[in-house]
């Protein structure tokens, strides 16, 4: 009887380390849009139309919101998603709008937070808890406060998180334990559309000055608004901007990752924008989409922007660039679906997508996406050779190294604080220059390098002093980079194009070409009113294209204008980096081989104890649905206080990754974390310290046990994923 | 917003104004009523002093034109608080323009009432949207003479509306 009880209990096991495990890091490529695994169930939950008061606010407002969940919750604790709309009419009557709270009777709430239902969906399937948030009675007053409220929008989320807290704490409230101990609220997840995304950044950054103690790991604000000009470091952020939004026109949102950038010394959030062409403000949220719900649905860019229909891009004549609002919603599902399962759930196979070195996945249905990414603050991640922050970047780079302009016809700073213009392109609306679109605060934009050239010999040269000429740990040279639409050398609807050339202390140089390595360069679309728009968009280089120099020995980098006769470009962010960082564990996973015997495990019950032995050592346990891990390296004398080193193991899911504790010479670098799959037998356990700079250590476990019997016929059949490991060993009954 | 305006016969002004009036109070919503809790919103919809208002004035029976203001001085109730809406602690009076059009829609941006170039983005939308308040707690900011305009945002995608008449203040 027992030992039939020990073979279920260890096939259990072994069904759970097969489920996908929220914190898994595989290092295969996925497409993030697909549909999840999971089946997917749905609730509501009612706390009354006045239920909250946030503080400074005017009025009570409700707590009302949808859940999407795995219908299956025994895999949990799953990570948490919340979701807020923005500022939409509250009321409705048939195809009439009342602008109060609470509807009086015979009017009903707009259920806002219903429109992101594809997203709940999309997003629970891949083992998420989806919390979609209703916040009309914001909506009805919140251009009152002088934040026009983000605040009451932050407090309204961090409220429905206390109460997710009391529920997976508790049999308390509407679901009666449903959630009990089903909610991982370390593992949080913020998206806010619209002035929704001004609230999730003012959620976050309350979250941190509270102490509210909730894992807020990812925040995407879509489509926001930044009236305040919040400024949220050490979390890693996404903003997502639809090109022909005709509400918030001038993409102001931009602004969040403009201002986040180097807010923060030491920042290791890396953060991004996803610039969606042809996308407008309200496709994204179904209940705002015309022909989905009957009250204060528009196409926003064709019903606001004056003649808008009649622009080439954004309108409806034929040809147009336009996006079907089906088109909108797939693009926020794969680029949301892998900004959290990057961030929330550590999976790096979304790593290179959201940095701009893998292409739109086909489930984006547009190859029309163009990304900036911004990598942490660590010196084994990045290393700026230019902020342009203020004049002095002019002649001399964040390393220290001279810098040469030579034969340019334009060469000064804008966008930023003064001396510098405000605008980048004089006698050009705002609006149609976000990075320094005007907000209720005022507060400099982002400051520009605005670079022209129009002669043969035209050059941008920076010197790389001695402290600055080994970059061979880095993936890519990297900046940002926008066309000047209004220059007229810039021919009309053509990228822009030059060579960088890099030359190292022996005179070896090596040129590459930046349009072949990166789309960002394009001629912004569309020519009524608020289009063209200059947004600046990553150029991420693989330093590995520059074949045949020593890349421990750079000079020199060039920007060498001979692929055009003439431009005018506007740059910033001059760096070398990698995708790397204390969350970003693609570019450790990726560099360790697998190792190791296949098919052997070295743990195969709970309980069950190896070791690590080499110049990593440590030990591991089996526990129900993983493994625990705890490691010890030498601090290697390269390494600076605070670097983050990555622990990566061959498992039975595959190269598993987790990242170890900041490092704090000269103690030893510790890393204590789990994996999903059991490490294979004499497989490394290798702690990357950054390209190159490894440490290892060899798994042993006890031997595996003989092989099972054909397993009982009243056992459930368990999927068998692709990477998945091989028939559990079991003993025999 | 572009709904043609009409001359009223001065005979009739004060009777209109005072239509206009009840009106305005009638789709901003209900007076306090007795008993009731204070509320800041009260502000906006409790009746004022009429301290100045646009030219045009609406037909008898009809909503207020299109971009038409009126300003009143309004009494702070005891025991609420202005400092959620940017006023002073302790303010006793506010004054009140309200800019009547529309409908204004409700979207990610503010509407903004412009007195001169300076923009006030802190807008009250009645119900039924058709009117814009601006509460202020200091008069100074009511520029006599200063034009009057209403834009969707800071940096809006159509030009600013510009109200026909003015900011005209007795004794300015």
């Amino acid at each position: 009887m027992w030992r039939v009880v020990g073979v279920f209990a260890l096939v259990g096991w072994w069904l759970v380390a097969l489920a996908p495990p929220p914190g898994a890091v595989l290092a295969s490529a996925a497409d993030p849009g697909e549909p999840g695994p999971l089946a997917v169930a749905y609730a509501e939950y009612d706390l009354g139309a006045t239920a909250f008061q946030p503080s400074g606010f005017p009025s009570p407002v409700e707590l009302l919101a949808s859940v999407h969940y795995p219908r299956d919750l025994t895999a949990g604790p799953y990570p948490l998603l919340v979701l807020l709309h923005g500022n939409h009419a509250p009321c409705s009557q048939g195809d009439r709008v009342l602008v109060t709270w609470p509807c009086p009777p015979g009017w009903q709430p707009i259920p806002s937070y219903r429109g992101y239902d594809y997203l709940g969906q999309a997003l629970a399937s891949h083992g998420y808890i989806v919390v979609s948030i209703s916040a009309n009675g914001i909506n009805a007053f919140s251009n009152l406060p002088a934040d026009l409220g983000a605040s009451a929008r932050g407090q309204l989320v961090l409220r429905h998180l206390e109460l997710w807290r009391e529920w997976t704490r508790t049999t308390s409230g509407p679901f009666q334990g449903r959630f009990q101990g089903k909610v991982d609220l370390q593992r949080v997840g913020l998206m806010g559309h619209s002035r929704g995304g001004e609230g999730v950044v003012a959620a976050a950054l309350l979250n941190t000055q509270q102490r509210r103690g909730f894992g807020i790991r990812a925040v995407w604000p879509l489509a926001p608004t930044d009236f305040n000009r919040l400024v949220l470091p050490a979390v890693p952020l996404a903003v997502l901007l639809p090109y022909c939004d005709g509400d918030v026109v001038d993409l102001q949102g931009v602004h969040y990752y403009d201002d986040a950038r180097y807010a923060q010394p030491g920042d290791r959030a890396p953060k991004h924008t996803i610039l969606v062409l042809g996308a407008n403000h309200n496709y994204y949220n179904t209940v705002w989409t015309p022909g989905l719900f009957p009250a204060s649905a528009a196409d926003d860019w064709t019903d606001f922007v004056p003649n808008g229909a009649s622009d080439p891009h954004c309108g409806t004549l034929p040809g147009n660039g336009r996006l079907t609002p089906a088109q909108q919603r797939a693009t926020a599902v794969a680029y949301g679906a892998a900004f959290f399962r990057r961030y929330v759930s550590d999976d790096v196979r979304f790593a290179p997508l959201l940095a701009g070195d893998a292409p739109p996945p086909a489930s984006a249905q547009t190859p029309a996406i163009y990304v900036s990414y911004h990598a942490p603050d660590l010196p084994l991640a990045r290393r700026d050779l230019n902020r342009y922050l203020d004049p002095s970047a002019l002649a001399t780079s964040q390393v220290g190294g001279s810098i040469h302009a030579l034969r340019l016809r334009a060469y000064s700073l804008c966008g930023g604080a003064p001396p510098a213009p405000a605008q980048c392109l004089a006698g050009v609306p705002v609006e149609q220059q976000p990075h320094t679109a005007p907000s209720l605060v005022p507060r400099p934009g982002l400051s520009q390098l605005r670079l022209a050239w129009g002669s043969e010999g035209a050059r941008y040269r920076l010197e790389l002093p001695a402290t600055a000429r080994t970059v061979a740990h880095f993936q890519r040279l990297q900046f940002r980079a926008a066309l000047d639409f209004a220059d007229a050398s810039n021919p009309r609807g053509l990228p822009q194009d030059w060579r960088v050339v890099l030359t190292d202390g022996a005179g070896r140089s090596s040129a590459v070409r930046v349009g072949e390595h990166s789309g960002a360069l394009f001629y912004p679309p569309g020519a009524v009113s608020a289009v063209p728009k200059v947004v600046l968009n990553t150029v991420r280089i693989p330093l590995a294209a520059f074949q045949g120099v020593d890349l421990h020995d750079l000079r020199t980098l060039e920007f060498v204008f001979d692929q055009r006769p003439a431009g005018a470009v506007l740059l910033t962010d001059l760096a070398f980096a990698s995708v790397g960082g204390p969350q970003d564990l693609a570019g450790a996973a990726a560099s360790v081989p697998p190792s190791g015997q296949p098919g052997l495990p070295s743990l195969v019950a709970p309980g069950q104890a190896a070791t690590v032995a080499g110049a990593v050592q440590g030990s591991a346990v089996a526990l129900p649905g993983g493994v625990s891990w705890s490691l010890s390296v030498p601090s290697p004398p390269e390494v600076a206080a605070g670097t983050q080193a990555v622990a990566v193991l061959t498992t039975t899911w595959g190269v598993e990754a987790f990242a170890c504790w900041p490092a704090e010479p000269p103690q030893p670098v510790r890393c204590t974390g789990r994996t999903a799959g059991a490490a294979l037998q004499r497989s490394a356990a290798t702690v990357v310290f950054g390209p190159g700079l490894t440490a290892t250590g060899v798994v042993l476990g006890p031997p595996p046990p003989p092989a099972p019997p054909p397993l009982a016929p009243a056992l459930p059949a368990r999927p068998s994923p692709a990477d998945g490991p091989p028939p559990p060993a079991a003993p025999a009954p | 917003m572009r709904a043609s305006l009409r001359r009223t016969p001065p005979g009739r002004r004060p009777f209109c104004l005072a239509l206009a009036l009840a009106l305005a109070l009638g789709m901003l919503g209900p007076p306090l009523s007795a008993g009731q809790e204070p509320s800041v919103l009260d502000l906006y919809t409790v009746p004022g002093r009429i301290v100045a208002r646009s030219a045009r004035v609406p037909a008898p029976g009809q909503a207020p034109a299109p971009l038409e203001y009126v300003v009143e001085e309004v009494a702070v109730p005891p025991g609420v608080d202005v400092q959620p809406l940017g006023g002073p602690a302790g303010a006793t009076v506010a004054w009140r323009l309200t800019v009547y059009g529309g409908p204004f829609r409700v979207g990610a941006q503010p509407w903004v009432v412009w007195i001169g170039d300076r923009p006030f983005a802190q807008t009250y939308l009645s119900p039924d949207g058709t009117a814009l308040v601006v509460l202020l707690f200091d008069r100074a900011l009511l520029t006599s003479g200063a034009t009057v305009s209403v834009s969707y945002g800071l940096a809006p995608a159509a030009p600013p509306q510009r109200l026909p008449d003015p900011l005209l203040l007795p004794g300015a």
